[in-house]
């Protein structure tokens, strides 16, 4: 049985349709380690450039979220994306067990219009709504202590 | 944070050797375009061309960069690959920014 942190076994997981599940320590260099695996990972499904470029952007903007507002800081805290391709989407579910989202409901991220004057620019505040442009189908539950946010990535 | 600079047609052209800038980069690349933006004036360029993947980190830290040079240092933008320029079109912050050499002109052409 290839075991879920096996590269060859998660590839092979990913083309037969089961679920890819990465493990990963909550800071930004566990976030980028948990992509470079999902990148492996999904290379059986001979998708496109733009489509991993989404997937990359979701899976960053989702985890970085994650590590910045629901652990806010702490060191000690992991998160579970798992993720399995259907037809033309790639099914995503992430979890943790850091703080709820605020209101209980994943953010709408709005962009804010861009001010003409430079200083007043934002340096932030885009992550929610980029993973809103790429996504569809956006469910956030809170489960006992832990998130659990369900979305799906079109891939066409 | 891998970084080369040089003057080119009296602009700084500021080359990020990385292939990412994201929420684990995004303070050093900051701090590193300070370090090299200290001295001289002008436009300053940065190329991007080997950049693969930058994440909203990324991009607070570029415009973040932009406003620390202020409004007589613009900062143009060379080189976006396909990912990077998505996240810049996406966020619309594709319209603050000069943008050179997108869809494969060249920097040299760009400066």
């Amino acid at each position: 049985m290839p075991s879920d942190t096996n590269d060859q076994g998660e590839a092979a997981a990913t083309v037969m349709g089961k679920p890819v599940r990465i493990v990963c320590a909550a800071t930004p260099e566990g976030v980028r380690a948990a992509l470079a695996t999902a990148h492996r990972a999904t290379r059986g499904l001979n998708l496109g450039p733009a489509a991993w470029q989404n997937i990359e952007i979701v899976l960053a903007e989702v985890m970085n979220n994650i590590v910045e507002h629901a652990y806010a800081g702490r060191n000690d805290a992991s998160i579970e994306v798992s993720f399995v391709a259907a037809p033309g989407k790639l099914d995503c579910v992430t979890r943790d067990s850091g703080n709820a989202m605020p209101d209980g409901r994943a953010p709408e991220g709005i962009l804010r219009p861009l001010s003409d004057k430079l200083e007043e620019l934002p340096e932030g505040g885009f992550g929610w709504y980029l993973i809103r442009q790429l996504t569809e189908r956006m469910e956030y539950r809170r489960v006992d202590d832990r998130n659990e946010l369900n979305f799906s990535i079109p891939l066409n | 944070m891998n970084m080369a600079h040089e003057i080119v047609d009296g602009k700084l052209v500021i080359t990020v050797n990385e292939q990412r800038i994201d929420a684990a980069s995004a303070v050093e690349f900051k701090d590193a375009v300070r370090d090299v933006t200290r001295e001289g004036s002008g436009p300053v360029i940065l190329d991007l061309s080997q950049v693969e993947f930058l994440d909203s980190s990324g991009l607070g830290a570029v415009v973040a960069s932009m406003k620390l040079l202020g409004p007589d240092r613009p900062l143009e933008l060379a080189n976006l690959s396909p990912g990077v320029a998505k996240v810049f079109r996406l966020t619309r912050m594709d319209s603050i920014f000069t943008i050179h050499g997108a869809d494969g002109e060249g920097v040299a052409r760009a400066v």
